[in-house]
């Protein structure tokens, strides 16, 4: 039986004695972590990176390096719309399929969604003529029909995200919505740049006085992955060593670590950069804003983003340092829908979509948005 | 009689303060980086090593298209050329495949997997009815 202490010599020998008990305490936890570092960095280093994309699939139309995918439904009763995935250039379309319990996919799935997906496929040299005309008023216009000859249905959601969302918009702006004749119905964007003002360190680094980008895309076609990467990494230099740091704090925690491997992996599993697309997203958008100015032209046509009138949703992430919020704030007020929002949520640019940020935050104001437009 | 002791701290971690001084340190030092690379100086220095490793990379591309052309082996263009071929060659396979489908009637259903009904309703009208 213990006695509670009395008197002010006892009150005041209390913080003492907790705030080093707090001390011993903290330094036996990390003692036992420490421990377990050592068992866990010798399997971390042993075994191979971990499985992704995962979600049974099957593929449905191939042209080239692109593959659509069509994931295997898990529920008896789905949504009358289905919902088409646009994903970037330059990165692989895992990211929304990490794993099982972390897989935005799988996460659709089992919410009633009938998901379709464009992999782009990595890039062959031969690849270095594909411009964005190839990818807006070809590809993506055969995947919504293909989309739609598989489903039966008329109309089709497009979910996309960072340059698949310019994808994305800018097919929804030159060609009719299922109110017109055409497919679309809904458009959902995530983290997509329209004003090329506001991609900070990129904007200054393209640079015409010192970016060429024609000598670069003459001399190797399509831009190396490595050079992408390298550029990504060097907008938050100091983040790579850090999250080593972290790594080694959270190393006794199986969760962090196969979650950080996931992203990772992912991170430095870059694509290179179809050449000529390159080229013209550099100067036409990076360099001269020509989508922001209204001057932007595809197949000889202009892009105007206010004939997008189908129910529109962006997503931005508040801490995204690849696509700044200065560079994506314009685009809801772009586009001509009725029905249209921006929402922003805590996170940044691969947390917006990926782990336990957008499981908690995105996946289910997605779901709740999709729902109600789907029927 | 009131205590006027104040209230209860946390018990110190050590190991906690040091975490916060990592992403105190990350988010300094990113900008002073970010501060640096900003630069007109920080842009040309990088325009002059991407011409750099650019220049080089093509000399080595011309130098191993030259080698294998001198050996008689092929080049990275003459396979670039035949998966040209070979692609095209493919598309249209896919393409007379889907031809004879839509042929003999498999239009849209070359899955085996059963079709779910499309009948799903929102939440929101499920908890209506």
């Amino acid at each position: 039986m213990t006695t509670p202490p009395a008197g002010p010599a006892a009150r005041s020998a209390t913080p003492v004695l907790d705030a080093t008990a707090g001390v011993a305490q903290s330094v036996r936890r990390e003692m036992e972590r420490t421990f377990r570092r050592s068992v866990k960095g010798l399997e971390y280093i042993s075994t191979g990176d971990p499985g992704v994309g995962l979600t049974p699939k099957d593929t449905v139309h191939s042209r080239g390096t692109l593959r659509l995918y069509h994931y295997r439904a898990r529920v008896d009763e789905v949504y009358r719309t289905p919902i088409l995935l646009v994903m970037s250039l330059i990165s692989k379309p895992y990211i929304l399929d990490l794993a099982p319990g972390h897989s935005l996919i799988e996460f659709l799935l089992d919410r009633g969604f009938d998901v379709y997906m464009i992999d782009w496929g990595t890039p062959r040299p031969e690849d270095s003529r594909l411009r964005l005309e190839d990818y807006v008023l070809d590809f993506i216009p055969e995947c919504v029909e293909v989309v739609h000859e598989r489903s039966g249905e008329p109309d089709v959601s497009i979910v996309a995200y960072c340059m698949g969302g310019l994808l994305g918009a800018l097919y929804a702006a030159l060609h009719p919505d299922v109110s017109s004749g055409g497919r679309l119905r809904n458009l959902a964007c995530f983290t997509t740049p329209v004003n090329y003002d506001g991609m900070g360190l990129f904007r200054t680094w393209t640079d015409p006085a010192h970016f060429d980008v024609d000598r670069i895309v003459d001399r190797l076609g399509n831009v190396p992955p490595q050079m992408l990467y390298a550029s990504f990494n060097a907008l938050r230099p100091a983040s790579q060593v850090a999250g080593r740091v972290r790594l080694w704090d959270n190393l006794w925690n199986d969760e962090f670590v196969t979650s950080y491997r996931r992203l990772q992996r992912w991170a430095a599993d870059q694509i290179p950069f179809p050449g000529e697309c390159f080229r013209q997203t550099t100067k036409e958008l990076q360099q001269q804003n020509l989508l922001m100015k209204g001057e932007f032209r595809l197949g000889g046509r202009l892009v105007d983003l206010s004939n997008i009138k189908v129910p529109f949703i962006h997503v931005v992430a508040e801490h995204d340092h690849i696509v700044p919020y200065e560079a994506a704030r314009d685009l809801v007020g772009m586009v001509g829908s009725e029905d249209r929002q921006e929402l922003m949520l805590k996170g940044g640019h691969v947390s917006l979509v990926a782990g336990g940020n957008a499981v908690r935050r995105l996946w289910p104001r997605l779901e709740g948005w999709l729902a109600e437009r789907s029927v | 009689m009131a205590d006027d002791r104040p209230p209860p701290q946390p018990p110190a971690d050590p190991f906690a303060a040091w975490r916060e001084w990592v992403t105190q340190s990350e988010h300094q030092m990113n900008k002073v980086f970010n501060d640096m690379m900003g630069t007109e100086q920080f842009a040309r220095a990088s325009g002059g090593w991407i011409e750099a490793m650019t220049m080089f990379q093509q000399t080595m591309n011309e130098g191993a298209q030259r080698y294998f052309q001198a050996v008689n082996l092929p080049t990275r263009n003459d396979l670039s050329e035949l998966a040209e071929r070979l692609t095209a060659v493919e598309e249209r396979l896919l393409r007379i495949e889907g031809l004879l489908a839509q042929a003999i009637g498999r239009k849209g259903d070359a899955s085996p997997a059963p079709r779910p009904a499309r009948t799903r309703r929102p939440p929101s009208e499920q908890k209506a009815e």
